[in-house]
């Protein structure tokens, strides 16, 4: 499974969080830390079992925990129209 | 020409705008005629049932009014439709056109109320209908100035502080808040386009120069909460002032929404920003006032 951002996203830092608004429709969504680093790491567009490979590198997380949290991330971000997963090409 | 003042703007018009800060004399920044005005904007780049825009105009068609041609921030032509009195038109010039023509001109027009308080302005927003003039008129008897009624014109200084513009209109409010707050005398006359609106005098009426913005209290009735005066934290206050913009889906759609956003960050990183959650009873306006002036104290504005 392939995900990237999808639309164009105003962002501000705010504390510990990242604000971001989507510039087409005004949505907003509101990341934590390590949402945040998930946001950057699919700019560009990644694997999904690569991201995971990636964070689990960087955070104190157990490979079937962090699946599991992304992809339940991911499919917030999908609801307000941030990303697009799609079929990895083959 | 009849010369006003809104939203900080000197603006010549060739009709009466009723309610607004009228002028002796003064350069114009707007000047507003009537005219023929085409169905659409050839070109436009962006186009809605309702308007068309380009990066210097906006054509806007109120349905059973007229249209309205604001080109450059600066020049307003209207043309009211066949059969209708362009007095009619006086409630779009003053609100949809007056907010259009400050996101022309670069500037930040929010859907709130604002009152003079300690030096400062404390701005009311709110939906349609929650009671932003009527709070802020129970405030202004109390003796604060009424700085701006419905939108709120937004600047800001060299470093940034965000400031309000005095617009010294009259305000909008029906009949029952004027009964409530025993408003008769002040009451002059029936807003065109709403008749269970009528424009009255404020109390208090801050004519003065632009206010830096003290607080922002974002009105909710029956919320679900408690009532009372709740801050809001840095993210969810951004996204209140970015819905609380006037018109928010316009200012999306004419490309303003990054302005507005990066305006909204420099007003939550400079003032507060509550939640005031109350039931809209008006025989309760005086307690909801007298609650209001006790968190201006707490807060340092008195």
């Amino acid at each position: 499974m392939q995900v990237q951002r999808k639309g164009e996203w105003l962002s501000a830092t705010l504390g510990t969080e990242c604000v971001m608004m989507s510039i087409e429709t005004g949505n907003f969504v509101t990341l934590s830390r390590v949402g945040t680093r998930i946001w950057e790491l699919i700019e560009p567009p990644i694997s999904v079992s690569a991201l995971c490979a990636r964070l689990t590198e960087e955070f104190d997380i157990t490979d079937e925990l962090c699946g599991a949290e992304v992809d339940t991330f991911l499919a917030e971000l999908e609801d307000c129209r941030a990303i697009i997963r799609s079929p990895s090409p083959s | 020409m009849r010369l006003y003042r809104i939203s900080g703007m000197t603006v010549a018009s060739e009709i009466e705008l009723p309610g607004a800060w009228p002028l002796d004399s003064g350069d114009p920044d707007i000047v507003m005629r009537q005219g023929r005005v085409a169905q659409t904007l050839e070109d436009s780049l962006s186009s809605r049932p309702g308007w068309d825009a380009d990066e210097n105009h906006f054509l806007l068609r109120g349905r059973g009014v007229g249209r309205f041609l604001l080109s450059d921030g600066r020049d307003v032509i209207f043309e009211p439709e066949y059969g209708v009195s362009a007095a009619r038109c006086a409630g779009f010039l003053q609100g949809m056109v007056i907010g259009m023509l400050l996101n022309q001109r670069g500037g930040i027009a929010l859907h709130a109320s604002a009152v003079a308080v300690g030096g400062k302005a404390v701005l009311f927003c709110g939906a349609s209908g929650e009671g932003k003039s009527t709070l802020a008129a129970a405030v202004s008897m109390r003796g604060r100035g009424m700085i701006s009624d419905d939108v709120s014109s937004i600047t800001f200084d060299r470093v940034g502080h965000p400031f309000v513009s005095a617009d010294g209109r009259q305000l909008k409010l029906t009949n029952s808040s004027i009964d409530a707050l025993h408003l008769h005398a002040r009451r002059r006359e029936s807003v065109l386009e709403k008749t269970d609106k009528t424009y009255v005098s404020p109390p208090v009426r801050w004519t003065g120069a632009d206010l830096p913005v003290g607080a922002i209290y974002l009105l909710r009735s029956r919320a679900g909460g408690p009532d009372g005066i709740t801050p809001l934290e840095s993210a969810a206050a951004l996204q209140e002032l970015n819905r609380n913009a006037y018109r928010p889906g316009l200012i999306r759609r004419t490309g303003h929404g990054p302005r507005y956003f990066a305006a909204s960050l420099r007003i939550i990183q400079r003032a507060g920003v509550f939640t005031y959650n109350r039931e809209r009873e008006l025989a309760r306006l005086p307690e909801l006032a007298s609650a209001l002036e006790r968190h201006w104290q707490q807060i340092g504005l008195g």
